[in-house]
């Protein structure tokens, strides 16, 4: 261990953290615009703020923090977190139905979102071992382990929502090496266990039987050599996967009880509720929509000011933002945030340290499903998960980990010229 | 920069466009959202409907609206007011009305719940003139229902507030509004309700309605619920209800022609009115504490009780059917007859001589039926294919399942088939004889009051039945065609004929030759099933309940009686005199024989319901 030296703070990505800077102010702007059409005062605007300002106390202690010691701590800090989600289940409040608060005196604070920060340092930490190399079944194992547990925890809050969240570390494995090959057929696999419930096993079948000709026919007229090798491949593939078909659509019908099969069902958006996940929906487009070519203007709209959506403060901020600045504004800031995300991406890449590279890809990966995932839903592209943008979104655990998880990922990124 | 990087940012950038493209559709194109933005603007306020009157058969006018005022509250525009005041003019308790306002606030801040509702309009008034004093209140004019008649509750139901699930169920519905809560009201509640009118407002920074937005172009006006039409006759049903007081039990009667309910009686009744009003939850919660009377449980739709003798005449037709029975069988009654080690009692009278079928129905003759129905039973290779075809056809009168009638609730009864007998007594581990009962309408057959009702209709039309129906008429539109189309029992329409001789038998020489009325040829069946109640601790038989079926006149009926009395003792004292004295009133238009009409109303056999509900020990 070398010793601690000082870095200047010249050696700070200040692009990225000035784009912070914005998302940050943006989100508490939006906040206040929320909060001027509520007659009762919620105060969102005000308590984002004084979270800002904590989380600014947290760039100045990981300013002076020797962040070397953190690689030490990853296993530590992966199992606090381990036992904090754990924790909820004795001592957790429950809010709309999930566990997932400790709550304080009038202080609250959510686990998950510590977690989210805590599993990226262990696998960071499992990662970075020597000889670890992600070819080997053993080491899969492991990682899978380290995923598996809070994943579980989480779903039994249940917080659907931050399970999907953690699909983001699947990035983090396949940019470390896992063969993508795997990650297709898992991906396969979903996609045609959601395709199934949406539609039906029939239509997938069939759907399935005329990529099966297409590909084939392919096979036949352009593979010369071992054309037959590469048909019993292909074939038994697609077998394989009308076989997961009909298990799913078995399982789906016969083993799940009705109420299951209805939130399933709710979720894939093949029911509609017009009270609820349904009405939340449509309001939200109605919103995105009423904002036109340059929106409705500062605190107007008739979303906005009629209260017309739920959960505005959290997973539906970006309708008050679309209502109020229109296409214009919309397309500006999934812009930037889009550049923030690949800034991230970029200085993740450039590392020397394994350890540091994760980190900073787990942070780019996991602010890119909360984002993307959050948009394409507000815009009726994906079904309705509980999904908030990361420093956007109120949330005062959402946007104090987040804040502590990029600047400490900044300090190792000013720090990745020494030697650890 | 890593290849699997590249493919990453590739996949995001990708999305990016995505989004542009579909913000782009949103934002730049699409209209109908804009318009949906633009009604979420307003403020958009529903105009009530009145609710569709109920006639009796007769034109009759038994449910009309009257205008009502209740208080509602929008939590946000609240601010401080004289409680005290408020209360005084309201008459509600301090607690009550905090509770309301905590439940307000909880399902909206901005749009209205009500606080106290259901005012008449001279205990409304004081507060209309200083309304103005209680900001974020305001008075509500709807309907709530005006009663002109005091019988038929338990067909015409009545009105409650939407509960939450309703509200969240049916976009229809608003806080405070009234919907059907059983009856009449509930069944016929989408057609009853009619269509509420819209009016758009603009709205103030303040979310207060200013002017009508485009003068009203987009408003509609409400559409008044349909009128309905009963097959009822108040005049029956009333005069009905005199004869039943002081008795529980329960009398339905019905049109065979049609299918058509004349009177649908649960004694003792209450007067519908009483629902109306502020005090209704009070009365209604009394109602239901009275464990007595039970006035809120209809005995003619829910009431289950074992159908008696009447129900020899169902294996009397089986019999005839299946062939287990002809004209010429004859059994003979000893008073009664020994099977296994127990004896069945007959009141028959035939000691000895021969029972045919003419005979065995006027006289009621146990043994008869009971062989009978063994006899069908054990014609099949065993007893559980016998039992199965013997419900296959006691099923076909409608017995055993929900009748279908045009009222929220109902029974099935129980017909046992093989399953039932399989369950009950192991597999295969069951003779014919041990279901004997089934013979003479005890065991485990359960009916229900109308269901009987049902099946002698059946009987009175030779082998078919309509579906009994409340709905005569209604208003531009029509009843359902299921109470239009018969449906045909699994007996032959010849085979009717000797059961409806033996039918009015009974009237001309058996158990109900007494209750004859003049000119009208009554063909009827007296029942009665024995019943035990737990007394302080011990099992003590009261008197029998008294059943009574009947349809008049035999060749061409026009009306059924069903008629079962708590209690009431052998059929024939006091079911078939009221069942004559319907039938007299509906067909003849009056009653002749006063003397028999005077003794029924003076029978009270409350001294026996108090005895069975308290026991001994009376409470006042």
């Amino acid at each position: 261990m070398g010793r601690y030296r000082k870095i200047s703070l010249k050696q700070y990505d200040w692009f990225s953290l000035l784009l912070y800077v914005i998302l940050v102010a943006t989100g508490i702007v939006l906040l206040s615009t929320i909060d001027s059409v509520q007659n009762v005062s919620l105060n969102y605007a005000k308590k984002q703020l004084i979270w800002a300002i904590i989380s600014f106390f947290g760039l100045i202690i990981i300013y002076f923090f020797n962040v070397k010691k953190i690689r030490e701590w990853g296993s530590l800090i992966y199992l606090i977190s381990i036992i904090l989600l754990a924790g909820l289940f004795i001592f957790g409040k429950e809010v709309s139905g999930a566990k997932a608060w400790y709550r304080i005196g009038s202080f609250g604070f959510q686990p998950t979102e510590f977690a989210k920060l805590a599993v990226a340092l262990g696998l960071a930490k499992l990662l970075s071992e020597r000889e670890f190399s992600l070819n080997h079944i053993k080491n899969i194992g492991k990682v899978f382990i380290l995923l598996a547990i809070p994943v579980v925890l989480i779903l039994l809050q249940p917080d659907l929502g931050s399970v999907l969240v953690f699909s983001a570390f699947v990035i983090v494995l396949y940019r470390e090496g896992l063969n993508g090959n795997y990650i297709f057929i898992v991906g396969w696999l979903i996609l045609l266990f959601f395709l199934t419930i949406k539609y039906n096993a029939g239509f997938v079948l069939w759907g399935l039987i005329i990529l099966f000709m297409i590909v084939a026919t392919g096979i036949y007229i352009k593979m010369k050599k071992h054309r037959w090798n590469y048909l019993f491949i292909w074939f038994a593939f697609m077998f394989f996967s009308a076989a997961t078909v009909q298990l799913t659509s078995y399982m789906y019908h016969h083993v799940l009880k009705p109420h299951q099969q209805q939130r399933i069902a709710l979720l894939l958006g093949k029911i509609s509720d017009d009270k609820g996940v349904g009405y939340h929906l449509k309001q939200s487009l109605i919103a995105i929509s009423n904002g036109g070519w340059n929106g409705q203007g500062f605190k107007q709209g008739a979303q906005l000011k009629g209260n017309y959506i739920p959960e505005q403060h959290t997973d539906y901020i970006f309708t008050a933002l679309a209502e109020q600045f229109g296409w214009v504004g919309s397309v500006a800031f999934v812009f930037i945030y889009l550049v923030f995300i690949i800034r991230l991406y970029m200085l993740a890449e450039r590392q020397k340290q394994k350890f540091s590279r994760i980190i900073g890809y787990s942070l780019a990966s996991l602010l890119a499903i909360h984002f993307f995932i959050n948009i394409l839903m507000v815009l009726g592209l994906f079904p309705v998960v509980g999904i908030p943008i990361i420093f956007i979104s109120y949330g005062g655990s959402s946007l104090f980990f987040f804040s502590l998880f990029l600047f400490l990922f900044l300090k190792f990124d000013a720090n990745r010229v020494e030697e650890f | 920069m890593s290849k699997q990087t590249k493919i990453v940012l590739l996949f995001f950038v990708l999305l990016f466009f995505l989004i542009l493209a579909r913000l782009s559709q949103l934002q730049l194109y699409e209209n109908s959202y804009k318009t949906l933005a633009k009604i979420n603007s307003l403020i958009k306020e529903k105009i009530p409907a009145p609710r569709g009157k109920i006639y009796d058969r007769n034109g009759k006018l038994l449910v009309s609206n009257q205008p009502v005022y209740s208080l509602y509250v929008i939590p946000s525009q609240l601010s401080s007011f004289d409680t005290i005041k408020l209360l005084n003019i309201l008459h509600i308790d301090k607690e009550t009305f905090l509770n309301k306002l905590e439940k307000a606030k909880k399902y909206s801040l901005y749009k209205a719940s009500p606080v106290s509702e259901q005012y008449f309009i001279d205990e409304i008034a004081p507060l209309k003139e200083i309304i103005y004093q209680f900001p974020g209140f305001f008075i509500k004019k709807s309907h709530t229902r005006k009663y002109h008649t005091t019988h038929a509750a338990n067909i015409l139901g009545y009105l409650h507030e939407v509960g939450p699930v309703l509200l969240k169920k049916d976009a229809f519905y608003e806080p405070g509004d009234l919907t059907g809560a059983s009856g009449i009201e509930k069944y016929y509640e989408t057609i009853l309700r009619g269509k509420k009118g819209v009016r758009y407002y603009n709205r103030d920074k303040l979310n207060r309605k200013t002017s009508p937005y485009l003068n009203g172009k987009w408003d509609s006006l409400p559409v008044p619920g349909k009128d309905i039409h009963l097959s009822i006759d108040i005049e029956l049903q009333a005069f009905i209800d005199t004869l039943m007081q002081g008795k529980h039990g329960a009398v339905v009667v019905l049109n065979p022609e049609n299918g058509e309910i004349l009177s649908l009686v649960s004694a003792p009744g209450y007067d519908p009115a009483v629902f109306t009003g502020r005090n209704k939850q009070l009365i209604l919660k009394s109602l239901l504490q009275d464990k007595l009377n039970k006035p809120l449980y209809d005995r003619s739709i829910l009431g289950t009780y074992p159908p008696g003798s009447p129900f020899k005449l169902i294996n009397a037709l089986v019999g005839l059917q299946t062939g287990a029975v002809t004209a010429s069988t004859y059994y003979i009654c000893h008073h009664g007859f020994r099977y296994g080690n127990r004896f069945m009692r007959c009141h028959c009278g035939a000691n000895g001589r021969p029972v045919h079928l003419n005979y065995a129905i006027p006289y009621s003759c146990n043994t008869f039926f009971s062989k009978t129905y063994l006899k069908i039973l054990d014609s099949y290779p065993n007893p559980r294919i016998g039992i199965q075809k013997w419900s296959e056809y006691v099923k076909s009168f409608g017995l055993g399942n929900y009748l279908g009638v045009d009222l929220p609730t109902g029974r099935k009864g129980n017909v046992p088939d093989s399953t039932y007998y399989n369950r009950f007594f192991g597999n295969k581990r069951w003779r014919s004889m041990y279901t004997i009962s089934n013979g003479i309408g005890q065991g485990q057959i359960l009916v229900t009051p109308i269901q009987m009702a049902n099946m002698t209709a059946a009987i009175a039309n030779k082998g078919y039945y309509y579906i009994p129906h409340l709905a005569k008429k209604i208003e531009n539109d029509s009843i359902s065609e299921k109470f239009k189309t018969p449906k045909k029992t699994l007996i032959d329409t010849s085979y009717f004929e000797p059961v409806i001789q033996g039918m009015w038998k009974v009237y001309t020489h058996g158990t109900a030759r007494f209750n004859r009325v003049k000119d009208i040829e009554i063909c009827g069946k007296t029942g009665t099933s024995e019943n035990y109640a737990r007394i302080d601790g011990k099992k003590i038989q009261l008197p029998d309940h008294s059943i009574f079926v009947a349809f008049a006149p035999k060749d061409k009926p026009e009306i059924v009686v069903s008629i079962f009395i708590e209690n009431g003792g052998y059929g024939s004292v006091l079911a078939s005199p009221i069942a004559t004295l319907i039938i007299e009133k509906y067909l003849k238009g009056r009653i002749t024989r006063t003397d028999l009409y005077n003794r029924v109303i003076a029978t009270d056999l409350n001294e026996i319901y108090k005895y069975k509900t308290y026991g001994t020990v009376q409470k006042n």
